[in-house]
């Protein structure tokens, strides 16, 4: 790989842009490089290295600059890349990008292909991002040199890059292959071989020889150089000052060695450093180089130019005296797009040819001439387009400008805003300063309290020192004193104990003397004991007096008896007399007894009877029992009960079982009695068939039969006639045998043809009542048959219905029997539920009952004895008050009563309801009152003894006046003055 | 093929239809019957008729659990009744007993045969008519059955063959018996698998 092109040195001109732009590309050349020489696999060391030895002598330079955390980092090429690039990492103006793109117009001949890259080179540092594609596009079409294309371009709708350098590409191609064909058709047409024929002329007076001053003169805006044919390319240059001489070299007049056109140019024929032209090897003379036509009118529009290379002189003896030319054509077009090397053109140049200008050539130029103006109009269009474009892409410029001043003057806001900020921090930080020595001396002056404080509190605590072993001391004083009591109370606790033992031997003293009261007390209980047996003994000894006493008494009635003895002597007489009349009777007694033998007699008969009586009551008696045993076990089967129950069950159990037994049996039986029934069908089926065949064929054998017998009588008959025939036949015969025929035979014949014809009636009648009477015995014995045979079906068919029903009682008992249900619930079911609810709420309701129960049996005295307590209370605080108000009441009602009569002179008592008696201070006697009733309209005065004496004051207050207040106040007056009077009369 | 384009019923799909059948069944005996009160049932549009269902969740998971076990019985024809006991919970006594007899038919013999499993192939829409017809007998019943006037609760008593297993949950409970009972035959569907006859037996009080 050492083949690789390592980089140049890194260059350090111009602008930190462009310096930065070239670091960018001699990183990504260097990077480039590295990987193809393979070195990227190798040590970071070697590769830092390799950097600082190619990237020259000023990149050298920043390198001794820089300055490494650690000496290994100066080997690692990584981060030696990541140092330029922070050593050159200045931002690349995008505005400076963005116009370099904006204003690159494609150059003269360069092909779409050069210009797209080099465009997209440029849009990289633009940030067009999203937008790129599209900028590029339009850079294309509006900077490409070719306004044919530019139009097509313009035209197509929906351009897209790619679309846009297709164009391109085709137009470029399509341009090309023109050309070569017009090259082609050039070689046999004039217009080319006559413009090198022009220039030949033009030449002509100069000769063969190429003359590098007339190249000079006629090529002043030297261009490009076309591609040589043999390699060998040069440019002529315009120079200011040309040397005199021509360069031995190159032919031309070129100013230092170093520019020289042939510098490093080898001679195809001496292999020297000039060209061919100039060479002195003369043995293959080269007549005449180059030659450039340079058209004065032809040059603006980049007409066609030609140049000869090389010009060999043919063989000799061929063509004696023709030059052969080896030209390459080459065609520029109007942009410069495309090179085009034409092929090379054999071009027959003659000495001979040269002639002076023909009119037709003129009119050939005043064409070119006017072409050339046409051109010239287009480019001006293209030229003003150009500059619209540039005044648009000015405008943008400025737009751009002025959105940087923009930025520039916010920047500079900012900035003003920042040192504003920065000012105002520096005086914080001045504030905070000052603040800060505030507290410094704060703290200084706080210090220096705290340890002023902190000095009495050490005093102090000397001072408390001191207190505790002045304390301490006294402590001790008192301690001695504490033990000194310590001593005496010691002494004093074992007097004490002294006197504990004393008072421990009383109390055993004490002790014992209880042990004798015990033994005392055992017996007094003992001698108690004796006591009570004693008094028992007595009791007994009264009770044993008691009885001794009830003796007496029974030994003196017993005496009173002995003394009736006399009278009962008499009663033995008198007893004895009746004796005598009970023998009388015993005799008349025999007689009863004999009939009462007859009637035992008769007893005795009759006592079987009565046996055989009571042994069928007995029955009965069972037979009732037994009945109503039945009764009862019929009774009980339907309802549960102990004994019968069981016995039932079990019998129904075994029948149960039994019948199962029958059932299987009973189905076995049913299925081969459906068999056989089935087979009996077939087999009948099969037999009435048989039977209707054999019917059949014997109703055919019988009709046979009869006709047979028919036939035998008949046949019979035949015979008994022919018999009877051959005998008339044999008669007559015997008769013509004997001589009489004529008559006789007629008559003969006659009788023999009527017997002939009543046979054959009797034949008929035979075979009619015969045929009749075998049908008709056919038929009903064949209907008989068949009645018979069909009720046997019906018969047999009932039998199937039958144990049909029967089998089907019995699968269905079977299967109960068989399968017997199991009757499942979930557990926890609705029902449960509720029955759990009620349960709860039955013992809820109980025990609330239970609880009232027992709080109303406890009764109210215990209910809640706290509220009746309190309700006494109250009641008893009302009753209190009650009587207070009353008392009150009494009292005020007195005390305004008092009042009143006091002050109004009348003593006012209720009577009743709505009824007052008024009685006046002044009253002579208690009788001297007034009665007053409170009616509806007011109140009326009641008639009295009193009032009545009162008549003259009544008639003029009440009955005048109408008022009541004044005749009592005038009555008041009156009894007053009457007082007053009496006393005056009593006093004078 | 013309086979395979016919409807088809399994049975577990039978055994289903049956306990929907229960469900709505049970559901609107405890709302005819009064038994809940009846605001705690949601109306629900089924066989095309509006019947209700109980939203009490007690109910509710008690019938989910009977029908699920029901069904499993059902499809292993270890059930041959189930009954709806309405019991006076005062006394214990019962006062109403809805049968629902389940008999196991054949279903669709070809159709089981071409399938290899039990079919049926009745036409569902004529089965849910035969519903709905017995659901409308079962509204109508409450015409003649007597008034419930004491606080009453419902259980399912299943009749299950013995050899069945008893399930976690479950209890063997002790037959039932009306004493003068009434028996009133409602009108029968079948889904070809099975045949559902409804049986309502109560009290008659003279």
């Amino acid at each position: 790989m050492e083949h690789a092109r390592p980089p140049p040195e890194l260059s350090m001109d111009g602008s930190p842009v462009g310096r930065a732009d070239a670091w960018k590309k001699w990183k990504t050349q260097f990077q480039l490089f590295i990987k193809a020489a393979g070195v990227h696999k190798e040590d970071p060391a070697v590769q830092a290295s390799l950097l600082i030895n190619l990237i020259g002598p000023d990149g050298f330079d920043v390198y001794q600059t820089f300055t490494f955390e650690e000496e290994t980092e100066r080997d690692d090429v990584a981060v030696l890349l990541k140092k330029f690039d922070s050593y050159f990492g200045v931002k690349p103006n995008i505005t400076l990008a963005r116009y370099n793109f904006f204003t690159r117009n494609q150059t003269e001949g360069e092909s779409i292909n050069q210009y797209v890259t080099a465009l997209k080179i440029l849009s990289k540092n633009c940030g067009f991002s999203s937008l790129e594609e599209e900028l590029l596009r339009d850079r294309i079409v509006c900077g490409i040199r070719n306004t044919v294309v530019r139009d097509r371009l313009l035209r197509s709708d929906e351009l897209t890059l790619e679309k846009a350098i297709k164009i391109c590409q085709a137009d470029e191609i399509s341009m090309d292959c023109s050309r070569q064909l017009e090259s082609d058709v050039g070689r046999s047409g004039r217009a080319s071989i006559d413009a090198v024929q022009a220039r030949g002329r033009d030449r002509g007076a100069v000769g063969r020889r190429w003359n590098a001053n007339s190249c000079e003169s006629r090529a002043p805006a030297s261009r490009r150089g076309g591609n040589a044919a043999v390699g060998r390319r040069f440019e002529p240059r315009p120079s200011a000052s040309a040397p005199a001489t021509p360069c031995p070299n190159c032919g031309q007049f070129c100013e230092l060695r170093s520019q020289c056109f042939a510098a490093g140019v080898k001679c195809y024929i001496c292999r020297g450093p000039h060209f061919a032209r100039m060479c002195s090897n003369k043995s293959k003379k080269v007549y005449d180089v180059c030659a450039e036509n340079y058209d004065k009118d032809s040059d603006s529009d980049g007409g066609e130019s030609f140049f000869v290379s090389i010009i060999a002189k043919a063989p000799q003896g061929t063509y004696a005296e023709d030059w052969y030319e080896t030209l390459r054509g080459k065609r520029k077009s109007s942009f410069g797009l495309v090179d085009l090397e034409t092929p090379v053109k054999r071009v027959r140049t003659d000495s001979e040819t040269h002639t002076p200008i023909s009119p037709w050539e003129i009119k050939q130029n005043k064409i070119n001439l006017i072409a050339a103006k046409a051109r010239i109009a287009k480019l001006e269009s293209i030229v003003t387009r150009q500059q619209s474009i540039q005044k648009e892409m000015q405008i943008l410029f400025e737009d751009d400008k002025a959105h940087l001043m923009e930025q520039h003057k916010r920047d500079e806001r900012s900035v003003s805003d920042m040192k504003e900020r920065v000012q105002f921090i520096t005086r914080r930080e001045q504030e905070l300063k000052e603040d800060y020595n505030m507290a410094i001396k704060e703290h200084k002056e706080s210090k220096l309290k705290w340890e002023n404080e902190r000095n009495e509190l050490q005093k102090q605590v000397a001072e408390l020192k001191d207190k505790l072993l002045d304390a301490n001391v006294s402590s001790k004083d008192q301690l001695s004193e504490m033990k000194k009591d310590m001593d005496e109370l010691l002494q004093a606790l074992e007097g004490a104990q002294q006197e504990v033992e004393i008072l421990k031997k009383e109390v055993a003293r004490q002790t014992a003397r209880a042990e004798q009261c015990t033994t005392l007390r055992t017996q007094v209980e003992k001698q108690t004991l004796e006591l009570q047996t004693v008094t028992n003994k007595l009791k007994e000894i009264e009770y044993e007096r008691d009885s001794y006493k009830d003796w007496q008494q029974q030994v003196k009635t017993a005496q009173k008896r002995l003394v009736n003895m006399a009278e009962l002597e008499k009663e033995v007489v008198r007893l004895k007399a009746t004796e005598r009349s009970l023998r009388d009777i015993a005799c008349n007694k025999l007689v009863l007894e004999e009939q009462v033998h007859l009637l035992t007699t008769k007893v005795e008969a009759l006592q079987p009877m009565q046996q055989e009586l009571h042994d069928a009551k007995v029955k009965i008696a069972t037979l009732e029992s037994a009945l109503e045993d039945w009764k009862t076990a019929a009774r009980n089967h339907g309802i549960e009960s102990a004994r019968n129950l069981t016995a039932t069950l079990e019998s129904a159990l075994n029948s149960q079982l039994t019948a199962v037994a029958n059932s299987s049996q009973a189905g076995a039986q049913l299925a081969q009695l459906t068999e056989e029934v089935a087979t009996l069908k077939f087999e009948r089926d099969k037999a009435t068939a048989k039977l209707n065949d054999l019917q059949i064929v014997r109703k055919n054998q019988e009709s046979l039969i009869h006709r047979l017998q028919k036939r035998l009588l008949l046949v019979t008959r035949e015979r008994d006639s022919y018999r009877q025939q051959l005998d008339s036949y044999e008669k007559e015969l015997t008769v013509t045998l004997s001589g009489a025929t004529g008559a006789g035979n007629t008559a003969l014949l006659s009788a023999r043809v009527e017997q002939l014809e009543k046979a054959l009636q009797g034949y008929r009648d035979v075979l009619a009542n015969q045929d009749q009477e075998s049908q008709a015995k056919a038929l009903d014995s064949a209907r008989a048959e068949a009645s018979k045979y069909r009720e046997e079906a019906e018969a047999a068919k009932r039998e199937v219905s039958k144990l049909k029903t029967q089998r089907d009682q019995l699968e269905a008992h079977l299967e109960k029997l068989a399968a017997p249900t199991k009757v499942l619930h979930l557990a926890d079911n609705p029902a449960a539920a509720a029955q759990k609810q009620m349960e709860v709420d039955l013992q809820s309701a109980q025990e609330e009952i239970k609880s009232l129960k027992a709080a109303l049996r406890e009764g109210g005295s215990r209910a809640c004895p706290e509220e009746l307590q309190q309700l006494r209370t109250k009641l008893e605080n009302s009753r209190i008050k009650l009587q207070r108000m009353k008392e009150e009441f009494t009292s005020s009602a007195q005390e305004y009563r008092d009042v009143c009569y006091m002050l109004l002179g009348y003593k006012i008592d209720r009577t009743g309801h709505k009824n007052y008696r008024i009685s006046n201070m002044y009253a002579e006697s208690s009788d001297e009152y007034l009665t007053f009733t409170l009616c509806d309209d007011g109140i009326e005065m009641v008639h009295t003894d009193y009032s009545a004496s009162l008549g003259e004051l009544v008639e003029l207050h009440l009955h005048h006046h109408h008022s009541i207040p004044v005749f009592l106040s005038a009555l008041t007056m009156e009894l007053f003055t009457r007082t007053t009077m009496q006393q005056e009369i009593t006093g004078s | 093929m013309s086979q395979q384009v016919k409807n088809s019923i399994t049975l577990r799909g039978s055994a289903q239809i049956v306990c929907e059948y229960l469900k709505f069944a049970i559901n609107s005996v405890l709302f005819q019957r009064g038994l809940y009160p009846p605001e705690t049932f949601k109306a629900e549009q089924q066989y095309g008729i509006t019947l209700l269902l109980s939203e009490d969740a007690q109910i509710k998971n008690f019938l989910t659990n009977l029908l699920t076990q029901s069904e499993e019985w059902i499809v292993n024809k270890k059930v041959s009744k189930l009954s709806l006991i309405i019991v006076n919970v005062a006394n214990k006594e019962v006062l109403e007993c809805w049968d629902f007899n389940v008999q196991y038919e054949d279903g669709d013999a070809e159709l089981s045969k071409e399938m290899k499993e039990t079919v049926g192939s009745k036409d569902l829409k004529k089965i849910q008519q035969e519903i709905r017809d017995v659901m409308l007998q079962v509204a109508a019943t409450i015409s003649y059955l007597p008034f419930l006037d004491c606080r009453c609760s419902f259980d399912v008593l299943v009749h299950a063959k013995t050899n069945c297993d008893i399930p976690e949950k479950w209890a063997e409970a002790e037959p039932v018996a009306i004493a003068n009972a009434q028996n009133v035959q409602l009108k029968t569907f079948s889904t070809s698998l099975h045949k559902m006859e409804t049986v309502v037996s109560y009290k008659l009080v003279d």
